[in-house]
């Protein structure tokens, strides 16, 4: 049987090249369905917690954590989930809301700057080769950390469409369907944020 | 630092940021999933909110509500009865649902109400399909059919559910005074139904289950557009009443966008032709119409408003197509665009768009004798097909064109259609750039059928007639692997030499093929020169990363170097529409479908220049309605090409690219106020203004012009020829694409109407194409 290259193909959490149509799924959850919803929790929380976990800078527990409170949301915002964004993605926005309300939030959680320069991001896999220094896998670490910095430090509208790219592992289409706009719009988006990272960044290295 | 510090470039950054996605979570917590189910509410909608819309302050409204749920409860009434009297009718079929529950069975549940116990929707099929025990799903489907009144018709057609959300008396068909209540009823009718039909379990070798989902999101549907035409001016709340009613509108668009989606949703497994209703097995004719009856007028495209008395559904816009006449093709739909209050919103905002692929594969579905889907249908990319002959600008990029005449299709008063075009400047085929067309041909297997790659291979042999002598031509083949065939050359024996020895071979390795081309482009990428992949496909990759996203970064990478894509699609079995459009998005290039060897010809040599040589980029256009002369707008089409009203002058915004010579027409219908009659050249109507890079002084640039009542004829009949084309081609597309807006359209009417104006383009071979493809779709509709 052969295998179509669909957009669908990035399905949530499913292994890949298994073609998994969550319309079905969703249909069932906006019907009220909560075997639904637990089969959609089931398929889609790695990729939240995964999402959250980069998000957080490597901090297991707190992704954990913080997933948990994205379902919990979802579950009473559903009634805005009208089936038209893919239903990963609108996770993923209220993940992100979560995550930045933690953020926001005063907690005995050691504030995000931090936590960063004591080493907790995961190694950059780029340059983690094995002939890297151990020198070098910590600048290869700073950088990612500066770099996330700075991502959140944009302003709301790249912010969220970088980190739900990169961080969030979404398609650039799937985004352009929760954002309303088109996918090209959010290439440009990514660009114009790129500029701008690198901008703020060689501005900070000097 | 010891270590040198590496600079941060945009290079870099994107870099590091690619690198952040591959940072591999580790695996969460084992009791997560248990703890995030856990906190599952046992109501996902409780009960408070219920009624999105409280429909009883206003008595108008109550009238559109009354109004909407007697033809709602008649609709249900009627088709319970039909059903009751077809249970009565057939003693031996009765008998038959005694058969084993391997037999497909029906699934009806015409209830729903506060006190109704809410068994879980799931369908039987999406619940076999997700990972939950097999014992599970099956006692799961049980306890459905169970609760449902008992299943009397052995074949499986789709049922209906009304919304479990919806208080609606229990309309069975022995209570016929429901009616009564219906004054004071909260929410009138909301049918977001999950349609469940389940497959005959006819043994091994089955396909697999696949929701029949037709119309499974359904559409709540609040006034009617027939009370539209009530004026409540003088109300100090009508203003509050029309902000809703936009809300509304959205909402239905919404919902209509889902409904389209969850078509797609429907995929035949089956490589060979199906027949309708894919998962059912053929029932006798007049089961058949009398089971389907119901369910088109809940459809949810059709059904907004009041739905009509169950009588057979006009031609057209409610007839559904047939379903999947060829296997596993891929589309997207994007809805239908509402009627928008110009004191909402003045502002309409859009993308260009001069794909036409949209068109070419509608023809292909009808010349081989189906209606095409749905979700096919793009109005946009149909319209921007023809020649409407607007003449070229003298100066400048472009040239703008605007007139009205009154609709022939609307029903209402005042309704005019308005069509603006953009008609792109010229450049002759001596003076374009030269260019370097590296060709990424798809030779898998599947391209040998319906002999694909030979229409392929006649159509790179009429481009090579066109080709000018400082013009390049490399050639990468994918099958199971990418190689290049032949590396750059403007050697045409070579080439031709090249073209013959394509054939088709193995698995389908797309992104090896794009991965090579590029490597090939960027490697000869030099200012001065048109540098293009053209990906020659049939949309389908099997083998390498077959997920879109990896191929998308390297085709940004390679708009960054100034290549472009464009994509031509070939073939239907298997054909994937969206990815094909999705590429060449991204790839800021130009996507058509090529259906005939005719097409290649209006492609690759009439249109080559245009093809090739881009004029404007980021190209969208803006119009701003007068909104004392118009009532409201409504724009046909460019549904996925919407452009926020405020990001018009934010020239990160992307939009369409045009191509030399391009025309660029959108049609709108408006409603004029009150008291303005086509004539008045001092009335201003609406100003459309268009924003683009200019390829000529690389710089954004901005051209507007200005539609008075004096540009509207006084009848449609008297309004240009370019007028009633649009006009024709736009209506025949909202038919095809069944939008709500077209729902009473008669696709005889418009075939005779062009069958006419055809002979005002006389010598247009495209015209007389299209007026027989009417033909052939006014044949085709059920009626």
């Amino acid at each position: 049987m052969q295998q179509v290259l669909t957009i669908e193909q990035q399905t949530d959490g499913a292994p890949r090249g298994v073609r998994i149509d969550d319309g079905d799924l969703v249909a069932a959850l906006l019907a009220g369905s909560r075997r639904a919803a637990e089969t959609l929790a089931e398929q889609t929380y790695r990729g939240v917690h995964g999402a959250l976990y980069r998000l957080c800078g490597g901090d297991g527990e707190l992704a954990a954590e913080l997933t948990q409170e994205t379902y919990r949301r979802a579950w009473s915002a559903l009634e805005s989930f009208r089936g038209k964004a893919r239903f990963s993605t609108w996770l993923y926005r209220i993940a992100y809301t979560t995550f930045l309300n933690h953020l926001r939030r005063p907690r005995p959680f050691v504030p995000l700057a931090e936590e960063i320069d004591a080493g907790a991001d995961p190694p950059d896999p780029a340059s983690s080769t094995p002939a890297a220094t151990g020198e070098e896998r910590l600048d290869a670490r700073r950088r990612t950390t500066r770099l996330r910095r700075a991502v959140l430090d944009l302003p709301d509208e790249l912010r969220f469409t970088v980190t739900a790219r990169y961080w969030g592992d979404q398609s650039a289409r799937d985004i352009a369907r929760t954002e309303g706009i088109t996918p090209t719009a959010v290439r440009k988006r990514l660009r114009k944020a790129s500029q701008l990272l690198a901008a703020t960044l060689q501005e900070e290295a000097r | 630092m010891s270590h040198p510090q590496r600079q941060w470039n945009e290079e870099e950054v994107t870099r590091q940021l690619d690198a952040v996605r591959g940072i591999e979570a580790p695996e969460p917590p084992a009791d997560l999933l248990a703890r995030i189910q856990g906190e599952i509410p046992g109501d996902l909608f409780p009960p408070e909110q219920e009624v999105w819309i409280a429909p009883r302050r206003f008595p108008h409204q109550r009238r559109w509500f009354a109004a909407a749920a007697v033809a709602a409860l008649a609709v249900t009434g009627g088709w319970l009865a039909l059903r009751t009297m077809e249970t009565a009718q057939s003693p031996v079929e009765s008998l038959s649902t005694e058969r084993p529950p391997a037999e497909p069975r029906e699934e009806v549940v015409g209830q729903a109400g506060r006190g109704t116990p809410s068994a879980p929707v799931v369908s039987e099929s999406s619940v076999a399909d997700s990972p939950v025990a097999p014992g599970e799903a099956a006692s799961a489907g049980k306890v459905d059919q169970e609760e449902a009144p008992a299943p009397q018709v052995p074949a499986p057609v789709a049922s209906y559910r009304l919304s479990r959300r919806v208080p609606i008396p229990d309309p069975s068909p022995g209570e016929p005074e429901a009616v009564s209540e219906l004054n004071d009823m909260d929410v009138v009718f909301a049918l977001p139904e999950v349609q469940e039909a389940r497959r005959p379990d006819s043994g091994p070798g089955d396909q697999h289950g696949t929701l029949v989902g037709g119309n499974r999101d359904g559409v709540a549907a609040e006034y009617s557009q027939n009370a539209d035409t009530e004026r409540f001016s003088g109300n100090e709340e009508y203003s509050d009443l029309r902000r809703e009613r936009v809300e509304i509108e959205k909402k239905l668009k919404e919902l209509e966008g889902q409904a389209s989606a969850s078509r797609n949703s429907v995929r035949a497994k089956d490589e060979v032709p199906q027949p309708k209703r894919v998962n059912a097995p053929p029932p006798a004719r007049t089961q058949e119409s009398l089971a389907e009856e119901p369910m088109r007028q809940l459809s949810p495209v059709e059904s907004m408003p009041v739905p009509p008395p169950p009588a057979p559904p006009s031609t057209g816009g409610t007839a559904e197509p047939n379903d999947q006449p060829y296997g596993d093709v891929f589309f997207e739909g994007a809805g239908t665009n509402p009627f928008i209050d110009t004191e909402d919103d003045r502002l309409s905002t859009f993308g260009f768009d001069v794909d036409t692929g949209a068109y070419t594969v509608i023809r292909r579905y009808l010349s081989d004798g189906h209606l095409p889907p749905h979700d096919a249908v793009r109005v946009e990319e149909m319209i921007n097909y023809f020649d409407y002959g607007d003449r070229p600008p003298r100066r400048g990029d472009f040239a703008l064109y605007a007139e009205g005449a009154p609709s022939p299709f609307a029903h209402g008063e005042r309704y005019h259609l308005l069509r603006f075009a953009v008609q792109g400047r010229e450049v002759s085929a001596a003076a374009r750039k030269p260019a370097l067309l590296t060709f990424v041909v798809d030779v898998s297997g599947s391209m040998g059928r319906e002999d694909r790659l030979g229409l392929v291979k006649q159509s790179l042999g009429l481009l090579l007639s066109q080709l000018r002598r400082d013009d390049q031509v490399a050639l990468v083949v994918f099958g199971s692997h990418g190689r290049v065939l032949l590396p750059p050359t403007s050697d045409k024996v070579a080439i031709r030499q090249a073209i013959d020895r394509l054939q088709p071979e193995g698995a389908t390795n797309a992104e090896e093929g794009l991965v090579l081309g590029y490597e090939i482009a960027s490697r000869n990428a030099e200012r001065g020169i048109l540098n293009r992949v053209i990906l020659c496909s049939d949309g389908v990759a099997n083998v390498g990363n077959t997920g879109p996203d990896s191929i998308l970064r390297r085709i940004q990478r390679g708009t960054e170097q100034g290549i472009e894509l464009t994509t031509l699609g070939f073939g239907m079995g298997n054909y994937n529409d969206t990815l094909m459009e999705q590429l060449a998005d991204q790839g800021d290039g130009r996507y058509a479908y090529i259906d005939t060897l005719d097409e290649a010809h209006r492609i690759l040599v009439e249109e080559l220049t245009g093809t090739l040589q881009t004029i404007a980029s980021e190209a969208r256009a803006q119009v701003d309605f007068n909104p004392r002369v118009v009532e409201r707008y409504r724009l046909i089409g460019y549904e996925n090409r919407d452009i926020a009203d405020e990001r018009f002058r934010d020239d990160t915004v992307d939009a369409g690219e045009i191509g030399a010579g391009h025309n660029v027409t959108a049609l709108y219908e408006v409603k004029l106020a009150q008291g303005y009659e086509p004539g008045d050249g001092r009335q201003e109507v609406a100003t459309l203004h268009v924003r683009y890079r200019s390829h000529q002084t690389e710089r954004f640039e901005e051209v507007r012009r200005s539609v008075t009542l004096g540009d509207f004829a006084s009848r449609w009949e008297r309004a240009s020829a370019a007028l009633r084309l649009t006009s024709l081609v736009a209506e025949f597309g909202e038919i095809l694409k069944g939008s709500y807006w077209a729902r009473e359209g008669d696709l005889d009417e418009v075939f005779r109407r062009t069958q006419s104006l055809s002979a005002e383009f006389s010598g247009d071979r495209d015209v007389a194409d299209l007026v027989s493809l009417m033909g052939r779709a006014a044949s085709l509709a059920p009626r």
